[in-house]
């Protein structure tokens, strides 16, 4: 029998399945969408519907939400700013280099997550050498296919 | 070299904002941070959108909501809603990784569903990203 603790593990990675398999597939309809319009504009768009569309799927857990410290909600618009400015960085850098640079390089973020999680959240995460090895995998393998892919 | 170190600045912004994150859903539902972290990222981009580019947004035809619509599920409903949530349960250097190998599953869906060939590298990228994922999961 798997503990509590075991099975919300599992469900975690499968939600990070889950999301990657979500941004990959978004990653293909924003190709259809840059054809016709700033990419810039595609990207704005699509997170205010995202927006519309989330706030009515989970309005009523939302809603029960309990009162928390102030600074939870500081750390979700922190995470919403760098979020945004990570995206404005992206333009920024496809209008200087090709996507076969661009690509690669933000696809490292992954590894300067570990490395800030290391940081900033040593008390809560533990970092083992083979999630290490497992990223810098990752990271290889999400070179590969984006070069090949631009190329 | 512009361009890297605008992409480096990118990559560094993603951590950062999976950091603050995981601080945030430590007291947060994870709906309620998504929604918020995405009400700010709305607001920024868009407002950037409308000072910079408002003549793209007067040009935006008909057909072009329905990518928008299923661009935002996509993105947003499964990607962002799902990555705050595995992020709260196995935190941020368990899930980033595997969050990170969404440019497989868009070669694959390209592969599937746009016919675009699959070549040796992109072999070679889903062999390394899967065993990379592997390793992840397997840690204790």
């Amino acid at each position: 029998m798997r503990s509590v603790a075991q099975k919300s593990v599992i469900i975690g990675y499968l939600l990070a399945l889950g999301a990657a398999m979500g941004y990959g597939g978004s990653q293909v309809v924003a190709k259809q969408i840059v054809g016709e319009t700033h990419s810039l504009v595609g990207a704005a768009f699509s997170l205010l519907f995202g927006l519309v569309l989330l706030s009515m799927v989970t309005a009523r857990d939302v809603a029960q939400q309990q009162r928390v410290q102030a600074k939870a909600y500081v750390w979700a618009v922190l995470a919403g700013l760098a979020s945004a400015g990570g995206v404005v960085f992206l333009y920024l850098a496809l209008g200087q280099a090709p996507v076969v640079v661009v690509a690669p390089v933000t696809g490292t973020n992954p590894l300067f997550s570990i490395i800030l999680a290391w940081i900033f959240l040593r008390q809560m995460e533990r970092l083992t050498l083979r999630v290490l090895l497992g990223a810098v995998l990752v990271v290889a393998g999400v070179t590969v296919v984006s070069v090949s892919q631009a190329g | 070299m512009l361009g890297v170190l605008l992409a480096l600045t990118a990559a560094v912004a993603w951590a950062a904002g999976a950091i603050f994150a995981r601080l945030s859903l430590l007291h947060l539902r994870s709906s309620t941070g998504t929604i918020i972290s995405l009400i700010v990222g709305v607001a920024v981009v868009m407002s950037l959108v409308m000072i910079f580019l408002r003549d793209y947004v007067g040009d935006l035809a008909g057909t072009i909501f329905l990518w928008f619509v299923l661009a935002g599920v996509l993105q947003t409903l499964l990607g962002r809603f799902l990555n705050y949530s595995s992020v709260q349960r196995i935190g941020v250097s368990r899930a980033l990784p595997i969050i990170g190998a969404a440019p497989l599953f868009a070669t694959l869906f390209a592969v599937l569903f746009t016919g675009e060939q699959m070549t040796l590298p992109l072999l070679a990228g889903t062999i390394a990203i899967i065993g990379g994922v592997a390793l992840i999961v397997s840690s204790q």
